[in-house]
């Protein structure tokens, strides 16, 4: 009663401006570091940047010898981000967001409890109603398969291809994949396969080469349905262990190998 | 008050965590996609001259040696077309810079890979500094970098190229490694006795091994190269002889009487597959590299001889046997059980040597019709038989090189019987002896 009360204890400080401001804050900077997670370190590094272009810096690995391990050259790519790819459908536009289901009006009660009948007969779009292609659909003969880096040979055992992945590790090492595959054609070997077979589906056998060059985790990624054509396949990328070291100025410590077998006699 | 300030941490620490797991995902390996081809595309390599970087005449001489040695290595190689010399660029590179990439990489030259450098002499040892370029990606174009100290003399100036060599064929070749600096032993008699020689694998350096009276006979590698076994008549009675190369002196193994003849290593060496006579008709006997444990494989009749082991799987031994009345190869497995005939036609078939790999024969056969000595290989699992030489005189005693792409033979085709070697595909003959009769040629491992 007497106490005399002071304002300073009395008084409150309102936290609710500096809250606001503050999740705000918070909200921006989470946007910003999954938006740049998202998109902006996919460009800083790996392969296929396109920080370096157009700066072509080349770097002698070996300016200095005897052969000690260098460092890694930052590597220049003339890869660009995405291709031009007529594929089979336009990209699909991002769809719009469904309106929200909850904000309708709460209905009166009697008006909720009058449901207005309307007798529908036949719905009259049927008939009419025509198939129309999807929007995004590319006109017939004017798309393609996906675009990607091949060449294909024509050999006495059958036709094979070489497709080099996004990753350039293909047009780098030019002289590794080719080695890596004259290596293995040479260890598969036709006499494994019954000569009445004369074509097979294309086997698919996944391997990864470590940086010593020898082979690990092959397996079969897709079956020819003929179990001795897959183990014929299979068998040849088993003897071509080991194979040369990655290259020297390959930073990685292993290459992912996708190789195909296509058998006609 | 505590509480609030966890709260606060969470806000902070959530999108953090985000973001980091995301920038790390983002980092990914590389890969590349492949296909089987059968018909090999050979790399083109243009190998000009390394250049001598002073005017010491000795220096000059032993890059002379070194670069005649690279391009015979390269060319005898099978796995790469050394491209002709007069279809280079007039300007030889040195340096990473001197290379100009379109002159090589187009007509005429067309090269993939260019391997240059120079030589030099530092501290009185003969420097080559090597390298190894891709002139058709001129942004990366670095495959080998090398450095090589050299004594200055020739073998040095040899041994220098035939590593240099053996790095652009493992690299290039797919991780099989040159057989540049393996030897080959044979049997000469070019000095009145007949003794077991050895040599570089393209003849060069020439040397008597063995030095013993009467005959010396069918030489075999050790696994490790270290050891030698053959055959002496020294004695007077055949008998098996190990002989160190590290220590050069005979090493002890038992003598049987009767015929003790035609050695050879199982693949881990810790045993020895001989022909011996010991118990009346000539036998295939197993036994340890020390003479233990001496075990009979073979009771057949008539003659059992040359034993060789499978050196993949070491489980079997094909041998030459005339139980069937004339010489033929057939297989047994190691403890003596399954034996089957390998050819099934007819002739005299001798001399099997068998294809790192497991997979190929290589052997001398004298088809009925013909009656002529050829050296021929065969595909174990479905007979298959390509014939390697024609027309050529009388060539036998085929052995396989231990990168599975080369063979030495001996062959007549001079005149008198010469070692020979060959790609496995029978091209490529070079002729590797010429005094004397040289023949029963052995490729160390």
């Amino acid at each position: 009663m007497s106490a005399a009360t002071f304002p300073v204890f009395d008084h409150r400080d309102s936290l609710r401006g500096p809250l606001m401001a503050s999740i705000i804050f918070h909200v921006l900077i989470t946007a910003f570091a999954i938006g740049y997670a998202l998109w902006g370190s996919g460009m800083g590094k790996g392969w296929g940047n396109s920080l370096n272009k157009g700066s072509a810096i080349r770097v002698h690995a070996v300016a200095s010898l005897p052969g000690v391990p260098l460092p890694t050259p930052k590597i220049t790519t003339t890869n660009t981000m995405q291709v031009k790819n007529p594929g089979l459908y336009k990209t699909e536009p991002v769809p719009k967001p469904p309106p929200d289901v909850m904000a309708q009006k709460i209905p009166k009660f009697k008006e909720a409890v009058k449901p207005k009948h309307k007798k529908i007969l036949k719905n009259p779009r049927i008939a009419k109603e025509k198939i129309k292609p999807p929007p995004n659909a590319v006109p017939y003969g004017q798309g393609g398969h996906p675009q990607m880096s091949y060449s294909s040979v024509t050999t006495s055992s059958g036709e094979s291809g070489i497709a080099i992945g996004q990753q350039d590790f293909g047009q780098r090492f030019g002289w590794y994949v080719q080695a890596v595959r004259n290596r293995v054609s040479s260890n598969w070997l036709l006499s494994t396969i019954s000569p009445n077979l004369v074509s097979a589906p294309r086997v698919y056998v996944d391997f990864d080469i470590n940086k010593d060059g020898t082979i690990s985790n092959a397996h079969i990624t897709q079956s020819s349905g003929i179990p001795e054509v897959d183990r014929s396949a299979l068998r040849a990328v088993l003897a071509s262990s080991p194979l040369a070291p990655l290259p020297a100025n390959y930073s990685g410590n292993k290459v992912s190998v996708e190789f195909y077998f296509d058998l006609k006699r | 008050m505590k509480h609030r300030r966890l709260k606060y941490l969470f806000i902070f620490a959530i999108p953090l965590a985000v973001f980091l797991g995301l920038g790390t995902m983002a980092k990914s390996q590389g890969w590349f996609r492949t296909g089987i081809n059968m018909g090999q595309s050979t790399i083109h390599i243009a190998v000009p001259d390394f250049t001598a970087r002073s005017t010491d005449p000795k220096l000059v001489s032993l890059t002379k040696v070194f670069n005649q040695v690279l391009w015979n290595d390269l060319n005898n190689s099978g796995i790469v077309i050394v491209i002709s010399k007069s279809l280079y660029p007039l300007k030889t590179p040195q340096e990473p810079q001197d290379v100009d990439f379109n002159s090589w990489s187009n007509p005429p030259a067309s090269a993939q890979m260019l391997a240059f450098g120079y030589t030099e002499v530092r501290n009185n040892s003969l420097v080559v500094t090597a390298r190894l370029f891709d002139v058709q990606s001129p942004k990366n174009p670095n495959v080998l970098a090398k450095r090589y100290v050299a004594d200055m003399n020739e073998l040095s100036a040899r041994d220098a190229a035939h590593r240099f060599a053996n790095e652009i064929i493992q690299t290039l070749g797919g991780g099989i490694p040159g057989i540049n600096l393996t030897k080959i032993a044979y049997v000469s008699n070019r000095t009145g006795h007949t003794e077991i020689w050895v040599m570089d694998y393209d003849g060069f350096n020439q040397h008597e091994v063995t030095n013993y009276p009467n005959l010396n006979l069918t030489p075999r590698w050790a696994p490790d190269n270290s050891e030698i076994a053959f055959t002496s008549y020294a004695s007077g009675n055949p008998e098996i002889y190990l002989y160190s190369l590290l220590t050069n002196r005979r090493i002890s193994f038992p003598t049987y009487k009767g015929l003790n003849t035609t050695p050879a290593w199982s693949p881990d060496g810790k045993k020895l597959a001989f022909c011996s006579s010991m118990s009346g008709t000539p036998e295939i006997y197993v036994s340890d590299a020390n003479g233990m444990h001496l075990q009979r494989l073979t009771f057949g009749p008539g003659v059992n001889i040359s034993p060789v082991w499978n050196p993949k799987t070491g489980n079997e031994i094909a041998f030459v046997s005339d139980r069937s009345g004339s010489p033929q190869i057939y297989i047994i497995n190691a403890d003596g059980t399954n034996l089957r005939r390998l050819i099934t036609a007819g002739g005299d078939a001798e001399a099997p040597s068998w294809s790192p790999n497991g997979l190929f024969m290589a052997f001398s056969w004298s088809v009925r019709e013909t009656g002529h000595w050829d050296v021929y290989v065969i595909e174990i699992a479905t007979g298959r038989i390509v014939q390697l030489t024609e027309n050529a005189g009388r060539n036998e005693h085929p052995t396989w090189a231990p990168d599975g792409r080369h063979i030495v033979f001996e062959s007549t085709r001079t005149g008198r019987r010469q070692v020979w070697t060959m790609l496995a595909d029978g091209s490529h003959p070079q002729q590797l002896t010429t005094k004397g009769s040289n023949w029963n040629p052995n490729w160390s491992n």
